[in-house]
């Protein structure tokens, strides 16, 4: 890599690593694991940067994080001993209900594989659409779709109470 | 999906994804980019070392690899244990800690104590717990790695070399004439229950290394008052245990036991104000390292700093099979396979800033003394990172973070 190309790259990791940061934490739902994320993927990137640093890095990126992140979920869930984030602390008295729903959609989120939170992050949390959410996961628009489709149905088992507060709240 | 569910969905993830970057996230990212590009310490499950790394040390166990150095192939090493020196003063807000990696996630765990030495399983170590004070004294004690839990060992202390079933630890010190207050020899510590046991043996100069068939050799010092003749088995010091097996004649120079730790000064610090000891687990120089097939044994002959020297003698005759002069500050920290050792550059007067600073594993072989690979990391005192792919016993992870 020559001088222009990592000083390039160097501005890259400036400009983006926050937001890369923020994908990483919905992602792996877990703060150091999502530094560790952002940090491998963008050191993986830059041995490729001199070829992508004109085509949407950002989306290189966001690739590599999904792949190394469905690569680490699947090497941990063979083994018992994965790293956890503290349960979140109950709370009581909320009049409105709202947060515990929104505790109980984390919750829910931080149950889901790591296939079903992702293709749910890049849909509902970065807003691409199927065709790019599909080019992150390395399938098809159609299976991201259908990936959707069973990721929301699995949310909704984890997390029953979503569809009572939304009827609830419905008749209200 | 109704839009309210919708809405709900994207505000999870904006709580979830609202706490601010770390401090350091651009600094560390470009630092590791700038290190993933140079190497990549990368294991195959079956070749396992670790090093000792500024003012840290590390354990090194190597099992069976015949392959030769393949250049192109990433690397396969990676760090199993640092550990900081039982004794050393601490800072309030860096207490004694260890890392070790645990297989099973391919990250490493910290532990609470110094003086960690993995067993080859990485399920348990030996760590050293106490204060060293009248109060507190220091101990050892096997920890097991999954629950924490630390089993003390009572009545000896010693330099913990693993049986290559992780199952039993001989401990071994370089100044106990008397141990377990009942007579000469090593203790023998069952890693499950941390009862140690007396091994007897008259000459506790040599030191112990342990045979793939689980017997225990001494690797004697020669001689302790005369040079003895190379390859010359003065002191056929010997003891297996438990079942006798082939006697194991390999003699070490004399004056090269293992009572002089490594002194490291720090950038900054006044020349020659030595800081911290340095070893490096159960190869405390000069503590012989057979090789995972077992027929030969490595030992350290001259620590110069400008050309060490070590020694490769066949376990079956203790004939010498090869000498071979290490670059400048290098130390053998293992065997990489059945033709080539582990040796790690730890610069003793780095320059600040200088390219010296930088440490370097380097595989060499054993018969030519060649450097046929090296893996080169960046530490600054005071920090020491890992950070590497790892696949151990199959099970891959990424191991970052290793640093202090």
């Amino acid at each position: 890599m020559d001088a222009e190309a990592r000083a390039d790259f160097e501005a890259f990791v400036v400009a983006r690593s926050a937001a890369l940061f923020r994908t990483a934490l919905t992602l792996t739902g877990h703060r150091q694991q999502a530094e560790d994320l952002v940090q491998t993927a963008l050191a993986r990137t830059m041995r490729h940067w001199g070829r992508i640093r004109t085509d949407r890095p950002e989306a290189y990126v966001r690739a590599a994080m999904v792949r190394i992140q469905l690569n680490w979920w699947r090497s941990r869930s063979r083994r018992p001993e994965t790293p956890t984030e503290p349960l979140p602390e109950a709370v009581t008295d909320d009049p409105t209900g709202a947060v515990d729903t929104s505790l109980a959609l984390a919750e829910a989120l931080r149950r889901l594989s790591a296939r079903d939170r992702a293709v749910l992050s890049l849909r509902y949390f970065e807003d691409l659409p199927h065709e790019e959410v599909a080019a992150a996961m390395g399938c098809s628009a159609a299976t991201v779709r259908s990936q959707i489709s069973r990721a929301l149905r699995r949310l909704r088992e984890l997390a029953p109470d979503l569809e009572t507060d939304h009827a609830e709240e419905a008749t209200r | 999906m109704s839009n309210d569910l919708e809405q709900r969905l994207r505000a999870a993830f904006d709580h979830l994804a609202g706490p601010l970057a770390p401090p350091g996230l651009v600094s560390g990212t470009l630092r590791k980019a700038r290190q993933h590009r140079r190497r990549q310490l990368v294991t195959a499950g079956v070749a396992i070392a670790a090093v000792a790394a500024g003012t840290y040390a590390g354990a090194a166990a190597l099992t069976g690899r015949t392959s030769t150095v393949d250049a192109a192939a990433g690397g396969d090493i990676a760090v199993t244990g640092l550990s900081c020196q039982p004794g050393a003063a601490y800072q309030p807000d860096e207490p004694p800690h260890s890392r070790l990696l645990n297989p099973a996630t391919g990250r490493y765990v910290t532990v609470p104590y110094c003086g960690a030495v993995p067993s080859p399983d990485l399920t348990k170590a030996v760590v050293t717990g106490g204060a060293g004070s009248k109060a507190d004294p220091e101990k050892q004690g096997i920890l097991d790695i999954a629950t924490g839990q630390v089993r003390w060992i009572s009545g000896v202390a010693g330099l913990a070399v693993w049986s290559p079933d992780s199952r039993q630890v001989l401990l071994y010190t370089n100044q106990a004439a008397q141990i377990l207050h009942t007579g000469r020899g090593y203790a023998l510590v069952d890693a499950a229950t941390a009862v140690a046991r007396l091994v007897p043996f008259q000459n506790p100069r040599g030191a112990p290394v342990w045979l793939p068939d689980g017997t225990i050799a001494i690797v004697t010092c020669g001689c302790p008052t005369a040079p003895a003749p190379r390859g010359e088995v003065v002191d056929p010091g010997y003891y297996a245990d438990p079942t006798p097996g082939p006697r194991v004649p390999v003699t070490l120079p004399p004056g090269k036991r293992p009572d002089h730790p490594i002194r490291v000064t720090t950038p900054g610090v006044p020349d020659p104000a030595p800081v911290e000891e340095v070893h490096t687990g159960r190869n405390w120089r000069p503590l012989p390292m057979v090789s995972p097939d077992g027929t030969r044994v490595v030992f350290t002959v001259a620590e110069g700093m400008d050309a060490p020297v070590v020694d490769v003698a066949a376990t079956s005759t203790g004939r010498q099979l090869h000498r071979i002069t290490l670059p400048a500050y290098n130390e053998v920290v293992g065997w990489y396979d059945a033709d080539h050792l582990i040796t790690h550059y730890l610069p003793r007067h780095p320059a600040p800033g200088a390219k010296d600073t930088d440490e370097v594993l380097s595989i060499i072989s054993v018969s030519t003394g060649k450097v046929e690979r090296t893996v080169r990391r960046d530490t600054g005192y005071g920090t020491i990172e890992f950070d590497a792919d790892v696949t151990v016993g199959g099970v891959s992870g990424k191991a970052t973070k290793v640093g202090f």
